[in-house]
């Protein structure tokens, strides 16, 4: 295990020099990115402030969701960014076939080789977003909820690279499965928005097909209200933890059976 | 005569890229049933967000928001996300990886135009995109939306409108690929594609009305709507939907022209600054 903790840093520190050394691409990069964030707000404040409430969240609340989930997918943009490459271009240009020759998993070394500075863009417009809605807003500020908070987006964060490693692990066998990629990304972007606006049927799938308002929503709507829920706050915590866990454990096997099935380019 | 001929042959010239344009994107079919699933997604997402809109909304479900029932703006976000497809390019991206292998001496060495060269691969992508992805989906959309009575529209008005769309929709694809193409000839001095290409992604999504009408923008979106990005979404999607007066359409049609001559005129500046910036490695 520590073994592979030093190969990551080592990976890690690679992957910051060789970004580091073209700079301007790499500052283009993280502005791009919190330039798109800053859009994306102020298109959501421009849909929102049209009503005084979006079934029962004010316009600070939703910000503080969407900071909040903005924050779990700007985690997983910076370790896994890999992952978008395999989808889309490196198991059909035959890129991989250094990673199957070294004596190393071949998912360690796709999502250590590649720490993506451009999603500091994103992250930072998050935690700006995350502290400008809560100064705004009469929060339920305890150890509890604050924890449940904390798990909610590390797990949220896991959740999301355990499906981009399940999309992309099938680009081994079907080639290219990018587009199936973004669709996961649109979910996400969905569950930006409260989970009451939606019906029953997709409320269902955000909390238990693909959690992420499990991880996400709840913790949030947790520090306006108590949650009704019917089970105990510590108990939601471990429920959160097993199943990303779970859905992480899922996807290295996954990955592991479609990656028998790559096949070198040969050239 | 022989002037029409000499014109012709001209032309000519750019047809195998017209067709190349049309068998790149023949060959990603894939691509077009993801995007079409991305697009039924989005489109089932927006419905739910509108409709907790309109029903949080004083009047509920009756209101007009910004000069939009609750079925308009559905078919706006809608008739949005198919046209966004169309004037779509991969110029910014091509010229890119011409500069990035080298590969771009090649064609600079070849008796064609490179700016006409990227137009013509673009025109036979969207007249693929178009003939085969939005016609049908556009009849499809307006048909079920007009038939069910969520919208209506006075027939020879529509016709109308519809002609517009299609003079719109060229120059829309006109004045994106220009953009794309400024944004390439960037590339020779970045030297990078990605950071741009989200930046001016961003822009274009955000200025054009492509996500909401500039109508809810107040009047930042008046501003909005006389810039070049405006006539990438917001501008035709209205004059489709019978949102624009006769006069002001011809106005914004002649202010759309205007932008697309002076980005090529920018282009052709910086393109002949470009060539002298060529580095390729001995490789």
């Amino acid at each position: 295990m520590m073994r592979y903790i030093k190969l990551y840093f080592k990976y890690a520190k690679l992957s910051i020099m060789s970004k580091l050394s073209y700079k301007s691409n790499t500052i283009i990069g993280i502005l791009a990115f919190l330039f798109t964030e800053i859009t994306s707000i102020l298109t959501l404040f421009v849909i929102v402030s049209q009503v005084p409430s979006l079934e029962g969240w004010n316009m600070y609340q939703i910000g503080l969701l969407y900071g909040i989930t903005n924050l779990a997918i700007g985690i997983d943009h910076f370790f896994t960014d890999k992952l978008w490459n395999v989808a889309y271009f490196e198991v059909r240009s035959g890129a991989m076939d250094s990673l199957f020759l070294r004596p190393l998993p071949v998912l360690f070394q796709t999502i250590a080789c590649e720490i993506q500075l451009e999603a500091l863009g994103e992250i930072l417009t998050a935690i700006f977003l995350i502290v400008f809605c809560a100064s705004n807003l009469t929060l339920m500020v305890n150890f509890a909820n604050v924890l449940l908070l904390l798990i909610g987006i590390i797990c949220a964060s896991l959740l999301i690279s355990s499906f981009k490693i399940i999309i992309a692990s099938m680009a081994f066998a079907f080639k290219r499965t990018g587009p199936f990629l973004q669709i996961i990304y649109n979910f996400a972007n969905y569950s930006k928005y409260p989970l009451t606006i939606f019906p029953k049927i997709i409320r269902f799938a955000f909390t238990f097909l693909i959690p992420l308002g499990l991880c996400i929503f709840y913790p949030v709507s947790n520090l306006f209200e108590p949650l009704n829920l019917g089970i105990n706050i510590y108990l939601l915590m471990v429920i959160i933890i097993l199943l990303s866990i779970i859905v992480f454990i899922l996807s290295i096997f996954i990955w592991a059976h479609f990656a028998k099935k790559y096949e070198s380019t040969g050239s | 005569m022989l002037k029409m001929k000499k014109k012709n042959r001209r032309i000519k010239k750019y047809i195998p890229f017209f067709n190349a344009g049309i068998k790149e994107f023949l060959v990603y079919k894939a691509q077009v049933y993801g995007w079409l699933l991305i697009g039924i997604i989005e489109i089932l997402f927006l419905f739910f967000l509108y409709h907790a809109i309109y029903k949080n909304a004083p009047e509920g479900m009756n209101s007009i928001i910004n000069g939009f029932t609750f079925y308009e703006m559905i078919l706006y976000g809608a008739t949005s996300f198919i046209f966004a497809n169309i004037v779509s390019s991969e110029t910014g991206w091509n010229i890119f990886v011409e500069v990035r292998d080298g590969t771009i001496v090649n064609t600079l060495t070849k008796p064609v135009s490179y700016r006409l060269r990227h137009l013509f691969t673009c025109f036979g992508n969207a007249f693929f995109k178009i003939c085969f992805v939005a016609l049908p989906l556009l009849v499809i959309l307006y048909g079920v939306f007009i038939g069910f009575g969520f919208v209506s529209f006075e027939p020879l008005q529509f016709i109308l409108n519809v002609l517009f769309f299609i003079l719109f929709m060229f120059v829309a694809i006109l004045i994106n690929d220009s953009v794309q193409y400024l944004v390439g000839m960037l590339t020779f001095y970045t030297q990078h594609m990605f950071g741009l290409d989200m930046f001016i992604t961003s822009i274009k999504t955000f200025l054009s009305g492509a996500m909401v009408p500039l109508a809810y923008m107040g009047v930042f979106g008046v501003v909005f709507s006389y810039l070049p990005f405006a006539f990438l979404a917001s501008t035709p999607i209205l004059v489709l939907m019978g949102k624009i007066e006769i006069l002001s359409i011809i106005m914004f049609l002649a202010i759309a022209i205007g932008y697309e001559i002076l980005l090529e005129f920018i282009n052709h500046l910086l393109f002949r600054h470009c060539v002298k910036k060529i580095v390729v490695q001995g490789g």
